[in-house]
């Protein structure tokens, strides 16, 4: 379980201080998935770094299965996996090499990595080129090798930012099932994108950024009955409005 | 911190290290051109450079010249130039043709300007220009000999003075002018290259590719992986720099010293050699931690060689200014980075090694690096690290 509460966050740019952040809350349950909804700069990406330890919060808690990210990052980073779409794996290394790599970096003793890495390989139908150098592989084994990667340590939380961004379509395919598997396993989820589409299929739960503020969470089908539409698009395009964000 | 902490600090930056290590050696081509080339590019760049320079020697030397001679009133003269030079008269001065003026009203035996106008940039030109300024002399001579005879006297009264040269260089330095001069510069030029791919690829190639935050949410401190990718840069740089080195020296025994007729590169004494390997590694480690500091700071490989290369072409000029400077004898100098290096192997080239340089630029060099080092791993300790850094 991730609970944000009450969370700020502000960039030093050239001379002013930028409010990417303000005041949001929002709780992601196991078992489920959280959506983060908004355009870009919205401060999806800034949200899922503060929960990842990567920032500090300058105003509010980020707890993470009862740890707190300021004062027990280590704990924190032991039970979250970050993915990003935007990540490209690349180099001589094979994924073998690459998610002992991973593994060691995670403290894992290389018993427990070696193990890890056969499940995941037998789970995403990796076995053929696990021992080949990823330059060589296509862009969809990378992805499969990338989000091997954020869970070589089989965390309890899973992040992901814009999954689908930069993906082929077979590769979209890998990464909702690969969701769902870990839905059912009771893994808490939290993604980020700004495609409405993908958020209506893939989450239970959602909230709208907008400049750095939750302007509306909840389940997806209660969000649909309150604003009496069929689309989570119309809720996403009303608020923006209000917002003055688009016309 | 506790020694534990410490221990984990650095086993957690090996694991850093050691990927990226085993990245760069599984790459065939990196290690070639990293390691492998310089130990043969350096021996053919110079086989090279010695048979062009003896061929032009050779093609000026077997050059026949057209020459345009003015007001000479004395075939003696035309007969020295013919000793010493193949060559034709011509009425009308051509392009490549040399044109020796005496002044109208010359008369031998009276002081006079002879002028010689030749072709700088055409290396035959030069080499005409100067054999006819020996012939003048050797004319003159012919001259002065008459009007002492004149007088009864014979011309060698007058030369009591003998030249003789004797090189009282240490016999080890004798002809290590050449590689005193080349072998600080190319280090330098190929221990910054070596470094420089690397270096930015580990920062901001991470960075760009998105791999950085995913890199930054594990067991590991942000200061492990900080030292790791510094360690990863010096290593090559230091390993890239040693292959310099090894290639300069299988390039002086090919081709048994340089300009051979005077050269003969006998090897280094143990304290040059000494002093060449803690210049290399001090050279090498400041130069890959200088790159990994700015291309931490940069949010792109392109940002990152914006920020480099201005340093790798200051470093480069240094490298050519200070090629034909003497080894500083201003202890202060050696405060300099990278000019100290540069001074620092020439003085071990030639085999005058003393301790107060190397001290000096172990020291200062030292100093920097260690707060280079430490500003990388603030860096990564700050949020500054993932500004730009891709999602
Ligand atoms: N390190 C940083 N320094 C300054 N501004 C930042 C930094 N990181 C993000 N921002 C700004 O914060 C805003 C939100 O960014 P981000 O969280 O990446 O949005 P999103 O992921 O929703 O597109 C953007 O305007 C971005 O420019
Ligand atoms: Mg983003």
């Amino acid at each position: 379980m991730v609970t944000v509460q009450d969370l700020s966050k502000s960039f030093k740019t050239k001379k002013q201080m930028k409010q990417v952040l303000d005041h949001i809350s929002f709780t992601a349950q196991p078992g489920n998935i959280y959506g983060l909804l908004g355009p870009n700069g919205a401060g999806k990406t800034t949200t899922l770094r503060l929960i990842a330890t990567l920032l500090k919060p300058d105003s509010g808690t980020v707890t993470v299965d009862g740890s707190d990210t300021v004062t027990h990052s280590r704990a924190v980073r032991d039970k979250i996996g970050l993915l990003t779409g935007e990540m490209r794996l690349s180099g001589n290394l094979s994924p073998r090499e690459t998610l002992r790599f991973f593994g060691q970096l995670n403290h894992m003793d290389r018993k427990a990595v070696d193990e890890r890495i056969a499940s995941l390989s037998s789970y995403f139908g990796m076995d053929d080129y696990l021992d080949r150098p990823i330059d060589r592989l296509s862009s969809g084994m990378k992805q499969k090798i990338s989000l091997a990667v954020s869970i070589i340590h089989d965390p309890k939380i899973i992040m992901f930012d814009e999954p689908t961004s930069n993906l082929d379509i077979l590769a979209v395919k890998t990464v909702i099932d690969f969701l769902f598997d870990e839905r059912r396993q009771g893994k808490t989820i939290i993604l980020s994108t700004h495609i409405l589409s993908e958020a209506e299929k893939l989450c239970d739960t959602v909230g709208i950024l907008l400049d750095g503020q939750l302007v509306v969470q909840g389940s997806i089908p209660s969000l649909l009955e309150q604003y009496h539409t069929p689309r989570l698009e119309d809720i996403f395009f009303e608020l923006a409005r209000e917002r003055g964000l688009t016309t | 911190m506790s020694i534990l902490q410490q221990k984990e600090l650095l086993s957690d930056a090996l694991i850093i290290f050691t990927k990226e290590m085993r990245n760069i050696f599984k790459d065939k081509r990196t290690v070639f051109s990293l390691f492998i080339l310089p130990l043969f590019l350096i021996p053919v760049l110079f086989i090279g450079i010695e048979s062009m320079s003896s061929l032009q020697q050779q093609k000026a030397e077997q050059t026949r010249y057209t020459l345009q001679i003015l007001n000479n009133p004395d075939p003696r003269f035309t007969d020295i130039i013919s000793q010493l030079l193949s060559w034709q008269a011509v009425e009308t001065p051509g392009e490549d043709t040399l044109i020796i003026e005496f002044p109208e009203t010359y008369t031998p035996g009276v002081p006079a300007e002879i002028s010689i106008r030749y072709d700088s940039t055409s290396s035959a030109s030069s080499y005409a220009a100067r054999t006819i300024t020996r012939a003048v002399e050797q004319y003159d001579d012919v001259l002065a000999t008459l009007t002492l005879k004149a007088s009864g006297l014979d011309l060698e009264v007058l030369y009591t003075l003998t030249p003789k040269l004797i090189d009282t260089a240490p016999p080890q330095a004798q002809g290590t002018q050449f590689l005193a001069m080349m072998l600080p510069y190319l280090i330098l030029i190929y221990t910054f290259a070596g470094a420089m791919g690397v270096g930015m690829d580990t920062t901001a190639g991470e960075k760009e590719r998105g791999s950085l935050a995913i890199l930054l949410v594990n067991q590991v401190s942000r200061t492990s992986i900080a030292l790791g990718k510094v360690l990863f840069a010096l290593s090559v740089g230091i390993i890239s720099s040693f292959m310099t080195f090894a290639g300069m020296l299988i390039a002086f025994s090919v081709t048994g010293g340089f300009f051979s007729e005077q050269t003969q590169f006998s090897g280094f004494s143990i304290p040059s050699l000494l002093t060449l390997l803690i210049t290399l590694m001090c050279t090498s480690m400041l130069a890959a931690s200088l790159i990994v500091l700015l291309g931490s700071l940069a949010k792109s490989v392109k940002e990152a060689a914006g920020y480099i290369t201005p340093v790798y072409i200051i470093v480069v000029v240094m490298g050519v200014l200070t090629m034909n400077l003497d080894a500083a004898t201003q202890p202060l100098l050696f405060l300099i980075p990278f000019a100290n290096s540069v001074f620092l192997m020439k003085s071990a080239i030639i085999g005058d090694v003393s301790a107060l340089p190397l001290v000096l630029t172990v020291g200062s060099l030292s100093l920097i690096i260690a707060v280079l080092i430490t500003l990388t791993s603030r860096l990564y300790n700050s949020e500054k690290i993932l500004e730009g850094a891709a999602s």
